[in-house]
């Protein structure tokens, strides 16, 4: 739904002809029309302006201070080498692809049930508030070693890494949905006598869903992460196997350039969680707006 | 019971009427920091089958309470508390209630919002959509079945609130202040609405609000209640005939009676 345009009251100017209501209107509509038009490509600029502004100040700090190609490459040269890797890079993309997507799916699997546990349960939520709490005070990555050790050079090591960087926003945005149901609508069930169950189904997840795609679009982006770490503690493919090599051999150009392809990566798998979101909540999307800005 | 039957019954027959809702001694107290509060006080009240009881109180005068009780959505302390002759001791799920917030659920369409009474209890049937949408058209809402609760203003939603509590045409309806959040026009609209369905319905209604012409309008008897601790000060009996228009609301003896009422609350010095 869009306004036609701000409320505006038309002042009549003292001493000029009155223009008709229906010319007022025209102007009203023409107007918004024109401010529309820019408000669109003005953004985009914007954004495209910024990117270039730190281009720019990139390139320069490079050329004025003559640093050396393997400390910080200027940015033509990482992007050739992102171009002329392309093929090598979407090859290690899919090992890494593979991880984030399994590890965010067992995660989502895994943690929304345990949210909706911790919020449907008091003793549960005693049990496993305090072990949530600890596990994030705890720097998760430093278990990467230990991972590999257990779990040898499989995908395996990467896949518990995503789940363990990842779990904590889905968990806690779930609980949160869970717990906004209104006491009235809780009641409301009581007096129509609903099973747990089908309060669960019909009133306490379709309810949480808003909360629960915010945790999502937090986890996703910390899947790559994931991932990322999981990779360069130990393995033999991958975008975070790739950046350790890469740098290894003081091709810091190819790190740069593994780095915009992750970044690439997390981009559009976010947007496809906002995507999922604006697409499965037609109610909510008034108040969250259209993807893709 | 059919929607299209009217009750012919009156304000005089229905005095002797079987007994649909009915508090003895009934007391509340809630344990606080500051110690025990009494919600409720020994109260005593009774509502007959198809009689409409407004209960006018200040706010904190245990009335919500009240009702809560009633539906067995809260735990009472000392007393008896009876509906349709059956002691009260867990949630009611034969009762319609309605709150002061519509508590419509945003994802459901109005008219799945009235189903939902039916998906709660048991698969629902052609003739339950029928229903749900025969209702909405009966409060002016044909052509926004299909409207999510984001879409209505807010005495749409609080007329398909109404709607979901009359689906399976419960004998008792409980209303919880259920104008207040309406504007003055959408209010006074809703309680000729109102007092129309219920007529067809030949519902009995407890109907909690602190507007002293909505509880004068809409009752067969209003009963007063004073807060801390919540009691019953007193009980009038409505005459006006029925069905009644909104012209009652400057008859100089409705007037007279809303005064009552007012002073009885300590609004205006008596």
């Amino acid at each position: 739904m869009t306004a036609v345009s701000e409320e505006r009251p038309i002042a009549a100017v003292p001493g000029k002809v009155r223009p008709s209501r229906e010319a007022v209107i025209a102007k009203l509509i023409s107007d918004d029309r024109r401010r529309r038009r820019l408000a669109g490509p003005r953004s985009v600029g914007m954004i495209v302006l910024s990117i270039v502004g730190v281009l720019v100040v990139w390139w320069l700090v490079v050329v004025v201070f003559q640093i050396p190609r393997f400390v910080l490459p200027n940015p033509v040269e990482v992007l050739q080498q992102f171009v002329g890797s392309i093929p090598l890079l979407a090859e290690e993309a899919v090992p890494t692809l593979q991880e984030v997507l399994i590890g965010f799916a067992i995660t989502v699997a895994v943690f929304v049930p345990v949210g909706v546990l911790i919020a449907s349960s008091r003793v549960f939520e005693g049990f496993v508030n305090p072990l949530l709490v600890i596990s994030q005070s705890t720097p998760m990555i430093a278990f990467a070693p230990l991972l590999i050790t257990a779990f040898g050079y499989s995908i395996v090591p990467k896949v518990v890494m995503v789940v363990l960087i990842a779990f904590f926003p889905v968990v806690v945005n779930t609980v949160v949905g869970i717990k906004s149901v209104s006491q009235d609508v809780v009641d409301l069930g009581r007096s129509m006598g609903a099973s747990n169950a089908k309060m669960l189904l019909k009133v306490r997840l379709p309810a949480a869903l808003p909360s629960i795609f915010a945790g999502l679009r937090v986890a996703i982006t910390l899947s790559v992460i994931g991932a990322v770490v999981g990779e360069y503690a130990g393995a033999d493919a991958g975008l975070g196997r790739l950046i350790v090599v890469a740098s290894g051999r003081l091709n810091t150009p190819l790190v740069f350039a593994t780095v915009i392809a992750l970044a690439i990566i997390g981009l559009v798998l976010y947007k496809l969680v906002e995507l999922a979101e604006w697409a499965s909540l037609p109610w909510h999307r008034d108040k969250r707006g259209r993807p893709g800005r | 019971m059919s929607l299209l039957v009217t009750e012919p019954d009156t304000a005089v027959s229905r005095s002797s009427s079987p007994v649909a809702i009915e508090t003895r001694d009934l007391s509340q107290v809630f344990l606080t920091k500051q110690g025990p509060v009494h919600a409720l006080e020994r109260v005593d009240l009774t509502v007959r089958r198809g009689e409409f009881v407004s209960v006018v109180g200040p706010s904190g005068c245990g009335k919500s309470t009240l009702l809560r009780i009633v539906a067995g959505l809260e735990r009472h302390t000392f007393g008896e508390v009876e509906v349709d002759g059956a002691p009260v001791s867990k949630p009611r799920t034969d009762v319609g209630i309605v709150f002061q917030r519509d508590a419509l659920l945003d994802w459901r369409t109005a008219l799945e919002n009235v189903l939902l009474q039916v998906d709660m209890r048991r698969k629902r049937t052609r003739a339950d959509v029928e229903r749900a949408r025969e209702l909405l058209a009966s409060v002016g809402l044909q052509g926004f079945e299909d409207a999510l609760p984001g879409q209505l203003s807010g005495g749409m939603r609080q007329r398909v609130s109404i709607c979901r509590a009359l689906i399976l045409e419960p004998d008792v309806l409980l209303m919880d202040e259920p104008m207040s959040a309406l504007d003055a026009l959408t209010r006074e609209q809703l309680m000729v609405d109102l007092q129309e369905m219920v007529a067809r319905n030949g519902m009995s209604v407890l109907f909690i609000t602190h507007s002293i012409p909505e509880a004068v309008f809409l009752g067969d008897r209003v009963v007063v209640m004073g807060a801390r601790p919540g009691r019953l000060i007193e009980e009038i009996v409505v005459p006006f005939e029925r069905p009644r228009s909104l012209r009652l609301l400057a008859d100089p003896e409705f007037n007279d009676m809303a005064t009552r009422i007012r002073s009885l609350l300590g609004e205006i010095p008596a």
